[in-house]
């Protein structure tokens, strides 16, 4: 399910970023949920691919990336509208923590960017 | 997704009544209902756990207008949409569900279900004074819950 060993490798570059208990668990879960999605269809054929994985500091913000350069997303991909289950949570927390999602078409591949908006930062 | 795993007692006030759809699990939770197109509110500040409850009440046959986590925002929601029954957390995200209840009731007749994980006296005896349907205690079980809400709101009627 998961990909073959060793073909999919996952790299994670992050600034020491701090937020409270009750916003970095569904940071976690979130990032959790978009790493698992890149690995069951970021390289679907076995070719495997990198993943890459960026916790990044903005003003007033923190933004984590999660790329690949793997397959497409469907043209009319909308994260809100989709029916799985893993992106149902994803827009849940998302909205609980008040961040947003984008996604930017990579060639080949793509980024969701999660920017959560912290005060202190 | 199985949010919570085990079931607590839910209603602590309202009658007792001898059909309680939760004496038979799963009973009827995909047949039609009498209630099924009702409309609902949920307001509730875990993501998830809201979620879990829109996919229980839709699949039951509730028609979930929203999902809101603060207490203004469920005030203006209600006196926006009209919803038939609003289904209440107790701690918001700001604010709290039974401040939200009482602005509510003051100008809208609605039911409203309490669902919290938040039993003590203080808070029972607050959300006892509102007219509401009954109190859902968390944590409860995905596959008892739109059965819970349903025996509330029929109490309640």
């Amino acid at each position: 399910m998961l990909g073959d060993e060793g073909k999919v490798s996952v790299s994670c570059h992050a600034q020491a970023c701090y937020l409270p208990t009750q916003e970095v668990i569904p940071v976690a879960l979130i990032a959790n949920e978009l790493i698992t999605n890149a690995f069951k269809y970021g390289y679907p054929d076995g070719g495997g691919g990198a993943i890459r994985v960026t916790c990044e500091k903005e003003e007033g913000a923190i933004v984590l990336t999660v790329s690949d350069d793997g397959t497409a997303l469907p043209a009319d991909f909308e994260p809100a509208a989709s029916n799985g289950l893993g992106m149902k949570m994803i827009t849940s927390l998302a909205k609980q923590l008040r961040a947003t999602l984008d996604i930017v078409r990579l060639d080949p591949g793509k980024a969701f960017r999660l920017r959560v908006p912290n005060s202190e930062i | 997704m199985q949010v919570e795993a085990w079931r607590s007692p839910r209603f602590v006030f309202g009658p007792a009544s001898s059909d309680r759809a939760e004496d038979n699990p799963g009973e009827g939770r995909r047949h039609a209902s009498p209630d099924a197109g009702l409309t609902l509110l949920i307001a509730e500040d875990e993501g998830l756990v809201a979620m879990n409850m829109e996919n229980a009440l839709v699949e039951a046959g509730f028609r979930v207008l929203g999902i809101v986590d603060t207490e203004a925002d469920v005030i203006e929601a209600a006196l926006r949409l009209k919803p038939d029954v609003i289904v209440m957390d107790i701690t918001l995200r700001e604010g709290n569900g039974i401040t939200a209840a009482r602005r509510i009731q003051d100008s809208l007749r609605v039911r409203i279900v309490f669902v919290s994980g938040n039993s003590d006296p203080s808070t029972l005896a607050a959300a006892r004074e509102i007219r509401s349907s009954g109190f859902i205690r968390k944590p409860f079980l995905t596959d008892g819950f739109a059965d819970l809400v349903r025996d509330a709101v029929r109490r309640g009627e």
